[in-house]
């Protein structure tokens, strides 16, 4: 008895979220948002009928027929309304008149504008960064590609060795080729004699690969080469901070920092000293 | 009670079905029609299994599997077609 009442629940419910994905396709303004409305309520009306009716039969036949059902519904659905919605897209079908936001357009038209002004002036790096910055983050098919970001940066290569070159390292990072990305990276440390730019790109390339110690010693390397910036004693200490690795050159850091008080802003004094009582008791706890 | 129920869910799902319809209709882009289709043909999978419940025949729910599998490939095909249309 309390079964059937259970599975008739269950039926009524599945069948009121098929009325209101119904009622959605009808009202709702344009075909975007009609799309997101129904096949989430569609789903989930079409699952909790089948488990009402799973539960009433009780049998096991009918529970794998009914999960064999409710699991590709689940596999299915949201890939059939990502096909539809991407060709819908690509055919321009209009939005309601409230849309205001289409991120994909805008950068797609940021692209093309720095494409033009990199054209007329193909010294200037800046512009060529961004343009590459653009040309990953696009889909295939609005233009963005590797194979055509790597030739940018070719060209920069040609501008400015070490500039290209650390493009060309974020662009093989971007595709997980780790091996490429780390040589591309190095060189372009090594060619400008750890710029600040380039060895932060290989120290967050390390970061984000999780080797703080080769990040740390990328660090050391540059503070060798410019004592005076400070940047790089406050980054160590906050990559030291993060793993948990490395006390000794943590503490050095934030010395560092307190010796040249005279130079540093106040905020990164504060930091320091508050950092360097935290690694203290942790060297002391071990 | 529970006859009450499911005749009342037959009910919203026939009223569904004819909301459906009625933007299969008005359109007023393909891809406003083939939405609309999928929508029906997952109503139609929910009917029938509601059916095989009120005739207590199991047999239906082979159906529902097989039309659920058809509607994967249609939606697929139709984003396709969509994809590669000329107009």
């Amino acid at each position: 008895m309390i079964i059937e009442f259970i599975s008739a629940i269950l039926i009524a419910t599945g069948s009121l979220f098929m009325l209101i994905a119904s009622i959605g396709i009808l009202k709702l303004p344009d075909f975007y948002t009609r799309m997101s409305a129904i096949t989430k309520a569609s789903t989930l009306g079409l699952g909790l009928v089948l488990l009402g009716i799973s539960i009433h039969f009780d049998q096991i036949g009918v529970f794998a027929k009914s999960f064999i059902i409710i699991t590709f519904l689940l596999l299915t659905n949201p890939i059939g309304a990502h096909a539809i919605a991407r060709a819908a897209y690509k055919q321009k079908i209009k939005y309601s008149d409230s849309t205001i936001i289409d991120e994909l357009q805008a950068l797609y038209l940021k692209a093309n504008e720095l494409e033009l002004a990199w054209l007329n002036n193909k010294n200037n790096t800046e512009i060529a960064e961004e343009l590459v910055c653009a040309i990953i983050q696009l889909p295939a098919s609005h233009g963005g590609s590797f194979s055509k970001a790597l030739d940018i940066a070719r060209e920069i290569t040609k501008v400015d060795f070490a500039t290209g070159y650390r493009i060309t390292g974020n662009i093989y990072s971007k595709m997980g080729k780790f091996e490429k990305a780390e040589k591309y990276l190095k060189q372009a440390c090594e060619a400008c004699m750890f710029s600040p730019k380039a060895s932060f790109a290989l120290v967050n390339f390390y970061v984000e690969n999780k080797l703080p110690n080769r990040a740390l010693n990328v660090i050391e390397d540059a503070m060798k080469q410019h004592p005076e910036n400070l940047e790089f004693p406050l980054k160590a200490i906050h990559i030291a901070f993060d793993f948990e690795v490395s006390n000794k050159f943590a503490i050095e850091c934030c010395n560092r920092i307190i010796e040249q008080s005279h130079a540093a802003p106040s905020e990164y004094l504060l930091q320091a000293s508050s950092f360097k009582r935290f690694f203290v008791e942790r060297s002391m706890g071990k | 009670m529970v006859e009450l129920v499911l005749k009342v869910s037959i009910i919203l799902m026939g009223i569904s079905m004819l909301l459906v319809v009625i933007r299969f209709l008005k359109g007023p882009s393909l891809p406003d029609r083939v939405t609309a289709f999928d929508l029906f043909t997952t109503m139609v999978i929910a009917s029938i299994a509601i059916f095989s419940l009120i005739w207590e025949n199991v047999n239906f729910l082979d159906v529902a599997v097989i039309l659920s599998l058809i509607a994967f490939l249609g939606a697929l095909s139709f984003a396709y077609y969509i994809l590669k249309r000329k107009d």
